[in-house]
């Protein structure tokens, strides 16, 4: 659907049809035009790994990539996702072989309660495609949308230096040494 | 590390999380994360101030918007303990007669739907008649400091 036709809609309360890839499958779906992208995800495809939590763009624990790039899904709608391709946590690992960044929060205890955990590895996510090998403080900056209240941060940012370098070392092997 | 004494097996270890796997996957299930069949929402109007009388309070808008289930307010649970609290129950489940800090719960609204909840919310009338707030420890130990309980 074209804006024109997604605002028409907006006024007059018509459903939209709309094409949205998420996690590699695409979905051919109706969607009201007030549906927000987290309701949409959540009780639509019953993707609930995405959290929602502020609510109001605040606090990051709904970031999903859409079209590889961080997005609150909490206050996108779904109608804005459409013919874009979405990641969600469970399409971050490959069958039961866990990304680098998951296995490192593991490892490094970087999550309490978990519930910003799913926006804490999409966001890391997106910061590694975009920047492979990134200091302490890019990753700060980087991250500074994403907020944990169990105050995990030191092991947030040591589970990304760690998945950082062995993302590296795969696809590069012996650049570390070098 | 090592653990400091064979008779500590956990002391000086770094564990990983029994639940940490679920986590990072996205298959951990908190309580929103639960569905349950014929399961309904509430949604609550908070005090926007810290302390006040409750004048009154008008729900019957709100009572007749879609997909409302009933609109309570302290008024209705008059029949079972109004109280809660983890050591001494002196915590109102819903404001009775006075909120004592701003975010107190004064009316819930349950419906079909979050959203038609929330949208109810949003119709209710609630007269408040400020009273003085105690904001620091000084202010609270003062001796004409007002009582709230």
């Amino acid at each position: 659907v074209t804006d024109d036709r997604a605002h028409h809609s907006i006024a007059t309360g018509q459903v939209l049809s709309i094409r949205v890839t998420v996690n590699g499958h695409a979905h051919d779906v109706l969607v009201e035009p007030y549906l927000t992208l987290i309701e949409f995800l959540r009780d639509r495809l019953g993707l609930t790994g995405t959290k929602k939590s502020c609510d109001m763009q605040v606090c990051g624990a709904c970031t999903v990539l859409l079209n590889g790039r961080p997005v609150s899904a909490c206050t996108m709608l779904a109608f804005e996702a459409r013919n874009a391709t979405l990641l969600t946590i469970e399409g971050v690992a490959q069958g039961e072989a866990l990304h680098p960044l998951q296995e490192a929060f593991i490892e490094h205890g970087g999550l309490q309660c978990g519930f910003c955990t799913p926006g804490m590895i999409l966001a890391a996510k997106a910061l590694l495609e975009e920047n492979p090998a990134p200091t302490e403080e890019e990753v700060k900056h980087y991250m500074r949308g994403n907020l944990c209240r169990c105050t995990g941060y030191k092991r947030i940012l040591e589970s990304i230096m760690v998945a950082a370098r062995r993302l590296a070392q795969t696809h590069n092997p012996g650049a570390l040494e070098a | 590390m090592e653990p400091s004494s064979p008779l500590l097996q956990t002391v000086g270890t770094s564990p990983q999380r029994l639940d940490a796997r679920e986590k990072v996957t996205g298959r951990a299930t908190f309580i929103s994360d639960l569905r349950v069949p014929g399961m309904v929402y509430t949604k609550l109007w908070r005090s926007p101030l810290p302390h006040a009388r409750l004048r009154a309070i008008d729900t019957t808008a709100a009572a007749r918007a879609p997909g409302v289930l009933a609109v309570l307010t302290a008024a209705d649970l008059a029949d079972c303990d109004r109280y809660f609290g983890p050591a001494y129950k002196d915590q109102p489940i819903l404001a009775i007669d006075r909120v004592r800090y701003a975010g107190e719960p004064v009316v819930a609204v349950v419906a079909h739907s979050e959203r038609e909840a929330a949208a109810a919310v949003d119709l209710l009338e609630v007269d408040l008649e400020e009273l003085p707030a105690v904001t620091t420890l000084d202010e609270a130990l003062a001796p004409e400091a007002p009582l709230l309980h």
